[in-house]
């Protein structure tokens, strides 16, 4: 068992990260971050410092980098890489990763599951469609919690978050994600190697 | 003379606790992890070294008697026992310890107290006296004038440790908060009082460094004086500057919460010199300004010409990114099945090579304390 410690962009991958780590047998640390990814940006580097003895799962949103490909990203942001740094792009979104686990997510928005994308990262703003699919739920309370009223500059529902981080601690399942999401699939192997 | 190393026993939720102080201390932990109670130990040893308004008696019953302050988690000792080791400015260590618990009467008695400099013990009670009339014990010796001539100068240190957590609503208020005058009150019953009676060159003095800064962060804001009323009764005025063409005047209860923290908090940099402590001095202000705190702290102390302890209690981030501020400046409380424990980063390795690899106590430490379980706060409502 090994302590990991995770630097992430905010909650729900807070939450998605926990679970796979735990999911593997490995111990949460600390969850570091928590403001954006330009925080990661500008701190990779000295969290990167200290992972010669301390283990780091970082995530980020390939979408918030601006970089063509998930390697340019690391080339740029983590050239030295210490060896207990697990540095993983998530393409392209966080919700890509929750929407690839299609049977409960369709559960959880009560929609039918051919609403779901098959392939959740080639969505080009897998949040927006996740909000999307939710404003056709049939349960008016999914509808209120994860859509934004209208006129709202808000890019998600109140309770969006909350919400989301409760279907991931309860009914996500990472295996059948893993199917449906090749990023996902190779963060699992590369924590699996430590 | 600044509080270097603390010792506690059964007090409050510290069952047993041990650490180092430096000069400048921030105190992080999740919602009551026992913070304040943390900073009631200083205000406790202030309140107990007072001959007049004070005295151990008072300080034990202001804190609803022993068993109120005693840890829920005490175990076979349950006597309540406080330990400091004070550097002097001549270098010099002073150790006062107090101890103390209950009679059957439930009335508070002290079972030990001791006094040593530089290793040399001036007072070890009970002693013979003691013994003699049990009803001494009642009293520490610091409030004594004549037991403490050997150590006057704990005594009037102790005395000097300043508690600082000004609400503005008691100071727009102080009459509806409490009908008597209280004095030296922490959440500013008498503050505007206090102002008004220092000295006139030294107000004044500070009026005008306090109004350069405030000037900063309340842009509006032109001058500050403190006047009376025709009733006697002193009043904080502002000139703020508006859209008629003369400015206009502001008196304390017109005066924004922030203006008022952050007016309250600059005095009380500027007032005494003996240890500080700061609740959470980041309420109500603008993050920007709450960045600047800890240097600002620094720059009064400095061009005051003192070293002075000061004791903050925070969950800032702006405040605790600040690169000056190093690890051994934090003490972390992380409450356990046991108690709170008193945590520095001078024990994790690990921490202490994050911090030198140029993280901040804001990135790195601040993320522990954050509460277990704080994932299910929503999902249980």
């Amino acid at each position: 068992m090994t302590v990991v410690n995770l630097l992430v962009e905010g909650e729900i991958d807070e939450v998605v990260a926990n679970k796979i780590v735990c999911e593997l047998g490995h111990q949460v640390g600390t969850c570091y971050g928590k403001k954006g990814s330009v925080y990661i940006k500008n701190k990779i580097a000295d969290f990167n410092k200290s992972a010669q003895n301390i283990c780091y799962l970082v995530l980020v949103d390939f979408m918030d980098t601006g970089y063509d490909c998930p390697p340019e990203v690391i080339s740029n942001w983590l050239p030295h890489k210490n060896n207990l740094m697990i540095f993983r792009t998530v393409v392209r979104e966080i919700e890509s990763w929750i929407l690839a686990d299609r049977k409960n997510i369709a559960k959880f928005l009560n929609v039918n599951l051919e609403k779901i994308p098959t392939h959740p990262e080639s969505e080009n703003d897998p949040k927006q469609k996740l909000v999307n699919i939710a404003r056709n739920s049939r349960s008016s309370k999914i509808r209120s919690s994860l859509v934004p009223e209208q006129n709202s500059t808000a890019q998600v529902g109140k309770l969006y978050t909350s919400e989301i981080k409760r279907f991931v601690s309860e009914f996500w399942d990472i295996k059948a994600a893993r199917k449906n999401s090749p990023s996902l699939d190779k963060c699992f192997k590369r924590l699996k190697e430590i | 003379m600044f509080i270097q190393r603390l010792k506690i026993e059964n007090w409050k939720n510290f069952r047993k606790g041990e650490i180092n102080l430096s000069r400048r201390l921030f105190l992080i932990g999740p919602n009551a992890s026992g913070k304040s109670n943390f900073l009631d130990i200083f205000r406790f040893l202030r309140e107990i070294s007072l001959d007049t308004g004070g005295g151990f008696k008072q300080a034990i019953e202001t804190r609803n008697g022993v068993s109120a302050i005693r840890c829920l988690f005490a175990r076979q000792k349950p006597d309540i026992s406080i330990e400091v080791e004070i550097k002097d400015d001549d270098d010099s260590i002073w150790i006062y310890h107090l101890s103390f618990g209950q009679n059957q009467n439930r009335n508070p008695i002290i079972k030990s107290e001791r006094v040593e400099h530089n290793g040399k013990i001036l007072l070890d009670r009970p002693d013979t006296d003691d013994k003699k009339d049990i009803a001494r014990l009642s009293q520490t010796s610091l409030e004594q004038l004549t037991a403490n001539n050997k150590f006057r100068s704990i005594t009037n240190f102790f005395q000097s440790i300043n508690y600082q957590h000004l609400i503005p609503q008691v100071v727009r208020d102080s009459k509806g908060f409490s009908p008597v005058s209280i004095s030296n009150d922490p959440f500013g019953r008498d503050f505007l009082h206090r102002v008004e009676r220092t000295r006139p060159n030294i107000r004044d003095s500070r009026l005008k460094k306090i109004e350069s800064v405030l000037q900063i962060a309340v842009p509006q804001l032109k001058e500050l004086k403190v006047s009376r009323d025709s009733s006697g009764i002193p009043h904080l005025e502002g000139i703020f500057e508006h859209w008629r063409p003369h400015a206009g005047k502001q008196f304390e209860s017109q005066f924004s919460d922030g203006t008022l923290r952050l007016f309250g908090l600059l005095w009380s940099l500027f007032e005494g010199d003996g240890t500080l402590l700061m609740e959470e001095p980041e309420l109500s202000l603008h993050k920007e300004v709450v960045r600047l705190l800890p240097a600002m702290i620094e720059k009064i102390f400095r061009s005051r010409k003192i070293r002075r302890q000061v004791i903050i209690s925070t969950f800032s981030e702006e405040m605790l990114a600040d690169k000056g501020i190093g690890g051994e400046e934090i003490i972390r409380l992380e409450p356990s099945p046991d108690g709170t424990k008193l945590v520095s980063p001078l024990d994790s390795p690990e921490e202490m090579e994050q911090l030198r690899n140029g993280l901040s106590i804001a990135d790195v430490i601040l993320p522990k304390s954050s509460p277990q379980g704080i994932q299910e706060l929503l999902f249980s409502l």
